[in-house]
């Protein structure tokens, strides 16, 4: 009895920690259901440390990818029961950066997705309304730009080929709205 | 049948177990690496500090602008990780407490578990200074009230201003970057304290 309750427990942690195993997906437009080429797929782990009170989470491995002409990329995982389940963060130019677990522009929950075997992530064109310095805040709450940089190259690459551009243009655009005189 | 029901009984402690865990999830509120950059963003984007840089430092991309140029690293960045390092080490965090109610001497941590205490002390931080203080060497109200030069700190408001002249004044760009970089990562520090002075415990002395 003991051996099936140990199988049991060993089962159930490892059914876990499977779920976030290899990432197989295929990225497309939203609207036109077509796949998009050159997206990259930045998905990271993260382990809480610290004392219970005072946590914080800390980047445990991080892998990018980019998908295909077929939208298709595939990301192995990372099998340890005391790991998070990844952040998976999803960037091209034109789209908003899809996320696992938040939506952008509001910050609501993703409810639509579970840990499957295969993927399909649909993205939505960034739209006029929509403000980069937002996007920018999304992104730093998602795929955490500012940490472990160096293995994020593809990621902060794509980012600043398009939108930081954007986002200093906008800043200016609003200080200027503003009337500030800089002091 | 006992046996039978305590190997039941088992199977649902271990299966509540599991699924208690499958339903966890974070809460950021205490988590210091994540919460303060971002109240400290959400502050940089309400001030006129891009406005500031672009008009008087002449740095064209604002709080985008890259220091060094060769990095990642924009003054948003320096911002951030300062207010993310105020806690690091851990210990610092002894001096993030005020009680407005007493005087500035007296005004600190008081109910740190001892424990932790002795760690701190072992760690260089055995002295707890109040926030403000810790901030501003100030132990009583500016502008005449007297000022404490504190050992172990280099990233107070005093220091901020020192590493802003010298990153003016300094005759290398190396240099002038390097103290940029630390002008404005020493702000976020400050921000760091500003920040904890909105937490109720932070204010009431409570560890």
């Amino acid at each position: 009895m003991k051996i099936r309750l140990y199988a049991l427990i060993v089962f159930l942690l490892f059914s876990a920690t499977g779920c976030y195993a290899t990432i197989t997906g295929t990225v497309v437009d939203s609207e036109t259901g077509e796949p998009i080429e050159g997206a990259v797929v930045l998905v990271e782990w993260t382990k809480t440390k610290g004392v219970p009170g005072m946590t914080h989470t800390e980047s445990y491995k991080v892998i990018e990818a980019v998908t295909d002409k077929e939208g298709k990329a595939t990301v192995s995982g990372v099998f340890n029961p005391m790991v998070n389940p990844p952040d998976i963060t999803i960037y091209k130019m034109g789209y908003v950066a899809w996320n696992n677990k938040f939506i952008f522009p509001n910050y609501e929950k993703r409810k639509d997705f579970k840990w499957q075997s295969v993927y399909v992530f649909r993205m939505e064109r960034f739209k006029d309304n929509y403000s980069f310095i937002d996007h920018q805040s999304f992104l730093d709450g998602t795929a955490h730009l500012f940490v472990e940089t160096e293995k994020k190259k593809l990621f902060i690459k794509a980012y600043d080929e398009w939108e930081r551009a954007q986002v200093i243009k906008e800043r200016r655009n609003r200080d200027s709205s503003k009337g500030g005189n800089g002091k | 049948m006992k046996m039978k029901i305590k190997v039941k009984t088992k199977y649902h402690i271990v299966l509540h177990i599991f699924m208690l865990l499958c339903s966890l999830d974070n809460v950021i509120g205490y988590d210091d690496v994540e919460t303060h950059p971002r109240i400290t963003k959400s502050a940089v984007e309400n001030s006129n500090i891009n406005n500031y840089l672009i008009q008087n430092l002449n740095f064209k991309d604002g709080i985008e602008t890259k220091i060094p140029a060769n990095t990642n690293n924009t003054i948003r960045f320096w911002l951030e990780e300062g207010s993310k390092l105020e806690d690091a080490p851990l210990c610092r965090a002894s001096n993030h407490f005020h009680n407005p109610l007493k005087s500035w001497n007296q005004s600190s941590v008081s109910d740190q578990l001892s424990l932790i205490s002795g760690w701190c002390n072992l760690t260089g931080y055995s002295t707890k200074y109040s926030n403000v203080t810790w901030a501003t060497g100030y132990l009583s109200p500016a502008p005449k009230g007297s000022k404490i030069t504190i050992d172990g700190q280099e990233m107070g408001w005093d220091n901020a201003r020192e590493y802003y002249h010298l990153a003016l004044t300094s005759q290398s760009s190396n240099d002038r970057e390097e103290y940029f970089g630390k002008t404005f990562q020493s702000i976020g520090q400050v921000i760091h304290l500003i920040e904890d002075m909105a937490v109720p415990a932070h204010i009431r002395r409570e560890a």
